[in-house]
């Protein structure tokens, strides 16, 4: 509603001339014809507005030294002071490295094994069975963070978990302290996250593989082609623009991790920060729970300007290979 | 059919029953925990099935439900209320964006699609909510900023526009509909599919949400049940301090030798957290999984 | 290029709409800053430069509601309490009261928030160990010495000036200490009815090593009791115990030896007394003595004690704790003191109620602490409930309370159990299972307390804020699952050490160094 007037106000400071008058007609008249359609964007704008668009305005956090006497917007600015301060500990580097690191094992194995899974369970004929084992491993992706962070704990506590409890002393292994032992928990995060996510891709990529057209394979039958043949050159090639847009799509987030993920499952275990500690964890530890609001957003601009590259770079390779599959 | 696919088939099968094991494995683990007898698992450890059979953590658990049962009712009632104004807002932007006669369409795209790519972080956000919005401990504050999630947008702009025939809308314009009886008549029925996918894409999000209820509810009462389930998991005296089950059970065993199964109710927590989706999963996973191809295939 | 032309007109539209809502948003906040500035300045202009003009207090405008925040678990009652508390605060003061405990494993959390969100409250719980200095370094409480002059003119006149003294920081205070023991020692609460039971004598117990022989008979014959409870940095790990001075903040890093008269300024790491306590910690831990998720439960081990799975735990000692911890823990409980008591800066500071930024009437809020020093019946009732419903006071005697007959005495519904960080403990009701001469017998204490010399220095941690803040995410990843012993302590240590440095430790103790010796030479 707000948008009417404001929207008719500004061409006229742009060009103030004769053509101008036109455009301000054809304007008026565009938004005269279209007005429903305007008006059923608006609440979607408002809500952008506030949701995204304010707190990009708050990135001045980041180059002030907030104190609350003087509140937010006039605490002194103390420049990079903040981003200096986050660059001269090792926390800037590990929590980077995490980060990268942990999703690019993620982006990784989804494709390798969400591919693999796919095609192994086009592979199962009996429809009901296909059927169940793909509800089954989605079941997990319906299960919250929390949930997940409770079997890992049914899992691993050191007491009474269930591999410390009865499976290493079936082993005759000594128990472990799975909370405390940071060098475990590289492979158990990956893990976890596979566990979870796993079905969604599955789900995706057996949509596309039942799709390819029966007839190729009878083709490449005939040519004498055996299975891995046909999977090789006919279901992996059709599967390439879909496998390119799930991992552009993950790789576009790849500098912001899944916070349920590395906050929750491994209960906060400060033994575990080297390798729990991500960009996410860290810029809500250090504002909530150390109250240091200057740093948290210093590294949140980081993590938003780096991520920001990060996308246009992955993409502009991809537009590269292959236009069509580009965002933009 | 040949030997060799055979076994080959029944390798595979075998491979998919053991992971479709490994799937439930857990969730059947915390299951049988909760029923457990708590001494039992003080002395052995969680196992499978379990040693003693106690409905004791249930016991305990149902003799205050009073948080549980709030905590259902925000869950609800955020997921319900946040769902459907959710799809609204989605359908409302993607619209007319998928409309390539609509003059700015691009400019109002790149509002939405800018947001995929930059972000203020969470400290001016949560300043936003608080201070600006004054949401703090609403029940509001838990549904408002997952409304819309741009990716849905466009999901539901490609669909607009490339599943539904310009043919019919400019049919029907002929005959004299206005824009919001094409919209209501002839696109929302058509878009049943992808509606269903976000709804339920929605859904899923805000049931499993406790980051929300984490950082703006701070009176521990408006919270979501993964929330409770959370606090739980942190802290068992979360559900009983508050409610002196403790010392209910004390009194009712006679001496002060307390008996509060501690290990069981937390795990009792998280099977009556988990129950409704699991129950309600067989019904809904077949359109789920519906709606995350027509997604995944035509986005 | 042509597409972002056309959408030019729209981007401009929405540019402008964000400067409108961003200078609606501005504007409103320094409204708001300018009236609490406002605020602040007519108090001191009334009590500094012009002593006679008293502030214009509108006497019977709108009720003011003062929010009053303290750690604890929250009580089922505290409704009917406040209800209670307004009739009485409207006729005094003209001010509402609303009392939000929040649990402490939650507090640090939400209390960052509701600073830096700038949420409207006004009196918070503050303490040595809890940021306090770190706090006053943002800005997060108001300097209070100009309304304790005009609007708290009991508690001056009730408390020891030492604790005043002791809590300032560069001159200032901030909080206004509870009115308690002045001197401080640690110890250990133990279980009675466990010690009867397996017939141990607490009178061997001399050191931290000598509760060894306890635990050990708790661990082999109690299953699923914890010997040793500890949660993750609520203080009660061995290595917290250590006989430092933390020199105003516990949380900021730097100590001295409480007792004696050396004033360098150390790293603790570098003490044989932390490598010791790590040690002793890691074999508690292995032999099952210390709770295995003692690195990260976020549990109050008074709260976890509730559910009758603890053996014993430590806290600071006074007089009379254990019987003062019972009444809220609801087992028979004893304490062993095991360090000698002393009184130092954290001490004087270790529980203050401080008046926030964003108080709207900061004066009110100041009546109200004032009150809770000063008026007994107001003190007792936020403390303990209302009387014949919480409690009854015992025939004949006008400070003895017991539970009232008609309750469920395993189901209190007001019980907050936190005298310590509310008001004047002097005023406080004694339980009747409590010692009749506990405040003769505080006072001997206080007495009794070695001065640290270092006793009102207080350290401004203003300059080295950034360095604070990542020692302090350093803390968090070693210091728990040291202080639990759930790590090796010989290699973790010199880990820790590195990392420490990295993070400006060392900036730090300097720092700390030359506030110290300045303050020490204007001594």
């Amino acid at each position: 509603m707000k948008l009417q007037p404001v929207l008719g106000k500004e061409p006229k400071v742009l060009e103030p001339t004769i053509k101008t008058r036109r455009k301000k007609n054809s304007f008026f008249r565009n938004l005269m014809k279209y007005k429903v359609l305007y008006l059923m964007l608006s609440p979607g704008v408002i809500f952008l507005l506030i949701n995204n668009y304010l707190p990009m305005f708050g990135v001045i956090i980041a180059f002030k030294n907030v104190n609350y006497r003087d509140g937010i917007l006039h605490s002194p600015w103390s420049g990079f002071e903040n981003f200096r301060y986050l660059f001269s500990t090792s926390d800037a580097w590990e929590i980077t490295r995490n980060t990268l690191a942990y999703n690019s094992v993620f982006i990784l194995l989804n494709l390798l094994i969400g591919v693999g899974i796919a095609i192994l369970l086009n592979e199962v004929k009996n429809k009901y069975a296909s059927k169940i084992f793909q509800s089954v491993m989605l079941l997990p992706y319906f299960l919250s963070m929390i949930v997940i962070s409770y079997l890992v704990l049914a899992f691993l506590g050191r007491d009474s978990g269930f591999i410390n409890a009865t499976v290493f002393p079936a082993l005759g292994i000594e128990p472990l302290d799975w909370y405390s032992e940071p060098k475990f928990w590289p492979y158990i995060l990956p893990l976890v996250n596979t566990w979870k996510n796993i079905g969604y891709y599955v789900v995706i990529y057996l949509a596309a593989v039942v799709g390819i057209d029966e007839e190729y394979y009878e083709a490449a039958v005939l040519d004498g082609a055996n299975k891995w043949k046909q999977i090789k050159h006919i279901t992996i090639p059709f599967l390439y623009p879909l496998m390119i847009i799930m991992t552009l799509m993950q790789i576009g987030k790849i500098f912001s991790a899944d916070f349920g993920l590395f906050y929750q499952v491994p209960m906060e275990s400060g033994a575990l920060f080297p390798v729990t500690n991500v960009l996410d964890t860290y810029v809500y530890r250090t504002f909530l729970v150390g109250g240091d609001m200057g740093m948290s957003s210093a590294a949140g601009l980081y993590q938003a300007v780096v991520g920001f590259g990060l996308v246009l770079i992955s993409n502009s390779i991809v537009r590269k290979i292959n236009s069509d599959n580009a965002l933009f | 059919m040949n030997k060799g696919t055979k076994t080959s088939r029944a390798i595979i099968n075998g491979i998919f029953t053991l992971y479709s094991l490994l799937c439930i494995i857990p969730l059947l683990l915390v299951f049988s925990i909760s029923f457990s007898d708590e001494t039992s698992i003080v002395a052995n450890g969680y196992k499978l099935i379990p040693e003693v059979f106690s409905l004791k953590a249930y016991d305990v658990l149902f003799k205050d439900f009073s948080q549980i049962l709030y905590s259902y009712g925000i869950s609800i009632f955020v997921t319900v209320v946040g769902t459907i104004l959710g799809v609204m807002l989605t359908a409302f932007y993607a619209y007319p964006l998928s409309r390539q006669d609509l003059p700015y369409r691009n400019g109002f795209a790149f509002f939405i699609f800018f947001t995929m790519l930059f972000g203020g972080g969470l400290v001016p956000w949560y300043l936003v909510y608080v201070n600006l919005l004054d949401l703090k401990n609403s029940v509001w504050v838990l549904i408002i900023p997952l409304l819309m999630s741009p990716f849905f947008v466009l999901v539901m702009r490609t669909f607009f526009s490339s599943s539904i025939p310009a043919s019919i809308l400019e049919s029907a314009r002929i005959d004299g509909a206005g824009e919001l009886k094409i919209f209501s008549k002839i696109v929302l029925p058509l878009s049943l599919p992808v509606l269903a996918t976000v709804a339920l894409f929605s859904t899923l999000n805000y049931w499993n949400d406790w980051y929300l209820s984490m950082i703006f509810i701070s009176d521990n009462k408006t919270i979501s049940l993964q929330y409770l389930m959370y606090r739980t998991l942190l802290d068992i005296q979360f559900l009983t301090s508050n409610s002196n089950v403790a010392s209910q059970i004390s009194s009712a065993g006679g001496g002060n030798i307390l008996d509060l199964p501690n290990k069981t109710l937390q795990m009792a927590m998280a099977v009556v957290g988990v129950g409704p989706i699991v129950l309600a999963y067989p019904f809904f996973q077949r359109y789920f999984i519906k709606g995350l191809t027509v997604g995944a295939v035509k986005g | 290029m042509i597409r972002l032309k056309r959408s030019l007109p729209l981007l401009a539209a929405v540019v402008l709409m964000f400067s409108m809502v961003l200078s609606g948003c501005g504007s409103s906040s320094n409204n708001e800053k300018n009236a609490s500035e406002k605020n602040t300045t007519k108090v001191q202009n009334a009590t500094k430069e012009e002593p006679k003009e008293e502030p214009k207090e509108e006497p019977k405008g709108d009720p003011y509601e003062v929010t009053l925040y303290y750690p604890g678990t929250p009580q089922k009652d505290v409704a009917l309490v406040e209800a209670e508390a307004n009739k009485y605060l409207l006729e005094k003061i003209n001010a509402t009261i609303k009392i939000s405990a929040i649990d402490f494993g939650q507090w640090d959390n939400k209390l960052n928030l509701m600073i830096s969100s700038g949420e409207k409250s006004d009196i918070i719980f503050t303490a040595a160990w809890q940021n306090y200095t770190v706090n006053v370094a943002k800005g997060a409480f108001l300097p209070i010495n100009d309304l304790l002059e005009s609007n708290g003119q009991d508690i001056l006149k009730n408390l020891d000036p030492a604790f005043l003294d002791g809590s300032k920081i560069e001159g200032k205070n901030y909080g206004v200490p509870t009115n308690k023991e002045l001197a401080a020692t640690r110890g250990v609460l133990v279980r009675q009815d466990l010690l009867d039971k397996y017939k141990l004598d607490k009178s061997t117990v001399k050191t931290w090593a000598d509760l060894e022989p306890l635990l050990k008979v708790i661990k082999e014959n109690e299953p699923g009791v914890t010997p040793f409870y500890m949660s993750n940095s609520n203080g009660n790990g061995l290595l917290e115990n250590l006989d430092w001075d933390y020199l105003g903040d516990a949380s900021v890093p730097g100590v001295i030896k409480k007792v004696g008269t050396e004033t360098k300024v150390m790293n603790e790491l570098d003490t044989p007394e932390f490598k010791a306590t790590a040690e002793l910690a890691r074999k508690w831990y292995k032999a099952g003595y210390i709770n295995s998720d003692a690195a990260t439960s976020n549990v109050f081990p008074k709260e976890q004690a509730k559910t009758g799975k603890v053996f014993m735990w430590t806290d600071g000692m006074k007089p009379g704790k254990d019987k003062e911890e019972e009444a809220s823990v609801g087992f028979p409980l004893t304490q062993i003191e095991l360090t000698q008591p002393t009184i130092t800066t954290g001490d004087t500071s270790g529980a203050m109620l401080a008046i926030s930024r964003s108080s709207e009437k900061p004066e009110v809020a100041m009546q109200v602490i004032n009150l809770l020093h000063s008026d007994k019946f107001f003190n007792n009732l936020v403390n303990f409930g209302i009387e014949g419903k919480h409690y009854v006071l015992k025939d004949g005697a006008d400070n003895v309370i017991s539970i009232p007959a008609d309750a469920d005495a395993n189901n209190r519904t007001y019980n907050p159990g936190a005298q310590w960080e509310l008001g004047n403990q002097f005023l406080n009701y004694l339980w009747d299972n409590e010692d009749p001469n506990k405040w003769d017998k505080f006072k001997e204490f206080n007495s009794k307390g070695i001065k640290s010399p270092a006793l009102g220095f207080s350290f401004n941690s203003e300059p080295v804020k950034n360095e604070i803040a990542a020692v302090n995410n350093v803390n968090k990843q070693f210091k728990p699952a040291l202080t639990a012993g759930a790590v090796d302590p010989t290699e973790m240590i010199s880990k820790y050490q590195d990392k420490l440095k990295s993070a400006g430790i060392d900036k730090i103790i300097a720092e700390k160094q030359k506030q110290l010796d300045a303050f020490l030479a204007a001594k």
